[in-house]
């Protein structure tokens, strides 16, 4: 045991440096709407027991209630008898609610649990053991712990060895559990975990195995006195794959309607939170990102998984330094705990210069337990400043000269309104100072804003510091006159910007109005970007023009003209002799002519009315006719006496 | 000789012509030129008022000029001075022949002209 002891404490501020971190805690309104579904009376023993359990494991908030107490107690005491997990239930009840519930269980039952503890079932032995231990009653358990192992042998799944474990635990103190514990190896088993994208670890998806196994091995560490999570120390779970293992187990804390989910997942989760030898933190930034003369310090919290805040941590602020100049503001310096909640360091005290710094946190706990899922935190603040305008100047100064009349102006007031035309600048001075630090500074943001009175439009100019932190400002009008204003005359009104991150006062300060001279006005050439967004002019949609065709008149007589050589055809083959006197009318020349027409007349039908398909039909019958006659005819001319 | 001049070259043709040539080729060559002065007035017409529709004029076009060259090989081969050229094919052939390849050509042309 001082063993044990001394090599925690070694272990104190040297962290198992874990990947892994605590993604999310139950939060007080989570957990209300947990131990509400455990409110109510119960309808059977194993509702009963889940809430009984679930309520058990609640820090706060999960005192059991009359009501409830009363359910379970009747339905205890209606247990069935012959059944051993349903007397696994109703001891396990038993044990938490004996104050409150009167009720022997008969011989009978106590018999057949202690029959059933030679059973090679591993649920049957934990419901025994549940039920036996639950009573009081006394157990042999050097013969219940070989029993286990043995039915462990026989069925190896985790959700087996996981039961054996809880059942191990349920034993008095002082059992032997050395070659239980080498026949059910944790580290074995948690090996069979699947990992999740490095944050979640689970058991077959499943809520319950998960559930079952986290419980047990805590269970384990509460009876055998040894740490469960620490990867030098045997019978243990390395500490990432707890925290992942946990992680899953929250996961489904807002989605569980049912009394077993919601034990399931707060059993394991009390456990942790009442575990002697480990700390499982998650912290919070409670200041936030700024510190301001109204936020002058850091506070930090660390809850446990119920949202309670974690006390005996050393919280040490190992730097904070400076973003842009890596000065160094604090070093090495502890948190105070302020006795309720949160870890408190005093920043303003320190008169910071304004701007972002990166502070780093060490954490270890002090009380003897492990600390468990933080080690380090890093995260930056912002100081922010209040400003203060020095020295501003603002006048003209003519276009040749380097000098001209400044007026002083003290901030918030305003100038007397003045004028400025194209010969001349218009020249500022100014200084803007640190509040707290005296030390002048340049924010990212300082512009002179020029308004227009009469038409809003406005022109902004960036206004730079020299090297020694003064900001002078100039206009050149007869150059931004036509160029920025547009050559728009008029009043215009002038404010100075500034701001910037770290700026807690940001100025917007409208020191004087100017009148500006510049000159005739410029053609109102828009720009492509105020054109942007006029209205465009309409487009319509065209349909196809059709194309032009000649007037009617000009194609019929072109129709007409055509046709006419046919006229002179004929008179020109009267004139040579041509006749019609070798026709003869026998049927198959008048076939033969006929067909020859009919395919002319055909394809006229084709031109007018039909497809080439009909047309190719037709033509095939009256081709075939034609040729056929055709050949009759011709080979009686050739075969004639030629005349 | 140097001094005919081209009228009187022409003159003398026409007048060979109208002597030596048989009726038949005088028939056909009015005709070959019948179908010309029809191409010609169809070329006119297109290139007066634009090519609108393409495939029609396309059409009636090349129906002239197809039947133009079907018209000179049908006089080719009925001219009794070629007759040692063409042996194995007699006048009426040929004009079954020439029959033939119109009743194509109008199957075509009149698909095309639309």
């Amino acid at each position: 045991m001082m063993n044990s002891v001394i090599l925690l404490s070694a272990v104190l501020v040297l962290n198992v440096c874990s990947a892994s971190q605590l993604l999310s805690v139950i939060s007080p309104t989570e957990s209300s709407r947990l131990a509400g579904l455990f409110q109510g009376k119960y309808s059977d023993l194993e509702s009963a027991y889940y809430s009984i359990t679930g309520l058990k494991s609640l820090t706060s908030g999960g005192a059991i209630g009359s009501a409830e107490t009363e359910s379970a107690c009747s339905l205890v005491s209606a247990a069935d008898a012959s059944s051993i997990t349903s007397l696994g239930f109703a001891g396990q009840i038993y044990k938490e609610i004996q104050t409150s519930c009167k009720h022997t269980f008969s011989q009978e039952s106590i018999d057949f649990a202690v029959s059933q503890l030679e059973s090679g079932n591993v649920q049957t032995l934990h419901s025994a053991i549940a039920f036996l231990t639950g009573v009081g009653q006394e157990v042999d358990s050097a013969a219940v712990v070989e029993a286990l192992s043995k039915a462990v042998k026989g069925d190896n799944s985790v959700l087996s060895s996981a039961l054996a474990l809880s059942a191990a635990s349920m034993l008095p103190k002082g059992a032997n559990l050395d070659d239980f514990l080498s026949t059910v190896d944790i580290e074995d088993m948690a090996a069979q975990a699947d990992e999740v994208d490095s944050k979640y670890l689970h058991f077959e998806n499943s809520l319950d195995i998960t559930s079952k196994f986290l419980t047990a091995v805590f269970s384990l560490s509460e009876v055998s006195g040894q740490a469960p999570v620490l990867s030098s120390i045997q019978h243990s779970l390395p500490v990432s794959q707890m925290i992942q293992l946990t992680n899953y187990v929250l996961r489904s804390k807002n989605s569980a309607s049912t009394v077993k989910e919601a034990s399931l997942i707060l059993q394991p989760l009390g456990k942790i939170v009442a575990s002697k030898h480990v700390t499982l933190a998650k912290s919070e930034v409670v200041s936030g990102t700024a510190i301001s003369e109204n936020r002058p310090n850091i506070q930090l919290l660390f809850s446990n998984l119920f949202s309670q805040p974690i006390e005996n941590l050393n919280v040490k602020a190992d730097a904070i330094i400076r973003a842009s100049d890596n000065d160094l503001l604090i070093s090495d310096a502890p948190l105070h705990f302020d006795g309720l909640r949160l870890y408190e360091l005093k920043v303003w005290a320190s008169k910071p210069k304004s701007g972002f710094y990166d502070v780093s946190l060490s954490i270890a706990s002090s009380g003897g337990k492990t600390l468990v899922g933080l080690s380090s935190l890093e995260f930056r603040v912002k100081v922010t400043a209040k400003i203060v305008l020095r020295n501003v100047q603002l006048g003209t100064v003519e276009k040749e000269q380097t000098t001209g009349t400044l007026k002083n102006i003290n901030y918030p007031g305003k100038m007397t309104a003045f004028k400025a035309d194209r010969q001349q600048r218009v020249v500022m001075k100014f200084q803007i100072e640190d509040q707290t630090s005296g030390s002048l500074i340049t924010p990212h943001q300082t512009f002179i804003r020029f308004e227009h009175r009469a038409t809003g439009k406005d022109i902004v100019f960036v206004a730079e510091a020299d090297r020694s932190s003064t900001y002078k400002f100039e206009v050149d009008l007869s150059v931004a006159g036509k160029d920025q204003f547009h050559s728009n005359s008029g009043l215009y009104s002038i404010s100075l910007i500034v701001g910037d991150a770290t700026i807690s006062n940001p100025i917007f300060w409208n020191f004087s109005d100017v009148t500006l001279k510049l000159g005739e006005e410029a053609s109102k050439s828009q720009s492509a970007m105020e054109t942007l967004y006029t209205q465009k002019p309409e487009i319509r949609h065209m349909f196809r023009e059709p194309e032009v065709r000649p007037p009617t008149v000009v194609s019929q007589a072109f129709t007409v003209a055509v046709i006419l050589p046919l006229v002179l055809l004929l008179i020109g083959w009267k004139s040579v002799g041509a006749n019609l006197n070798g026709m003869s009318f026998a049927p198959k020349n008048l076939i033969f002519h006929a067909g020859l027409g009919g395919i002319f007349v055909l394809y006229y039908f084709f031109w007018t009315k039909l497809n080439m398909f009909v047309t190719l039909q037709y033509l095939f019958g009256l081709g075939a006719v034609t040729f056929v006659f055709g050949n009759l005819v011709l080979s009686e001319m050739a075969n004639s006496p030629r005349n | 000789m140097s001094s005919e001049s081209a009228y009187s070259v022409v003159a003398k043709f026409m007048e060979d012509y109208q002597v030596k040539t048989s009726q038949k080729l005088k028939i056909i060559d009015l005709y070959l030129g019948y179908i010309l002065i029809t191409g010609v007035i169809q070329f006119v017409y297109c290139a007066l008022v634009g090519t609108f529709p393409f495939n029609s004029f396309l059409s009636g076009f090349i129906s002239c000029v197809s039947s133009f060259v079907l018209g000179v090989n049908l006089r080719l081969q009925v001219n009794p001075e070629n007759a040692k050229e063409f042996k194995s094919i007699a006048p009426e052939r040929a004009f079954a022949d020439f029959l033939f390849a119109h009743v194509v050509l109008h199957l075509v042309v009149v698909n095309f002209i639309g």
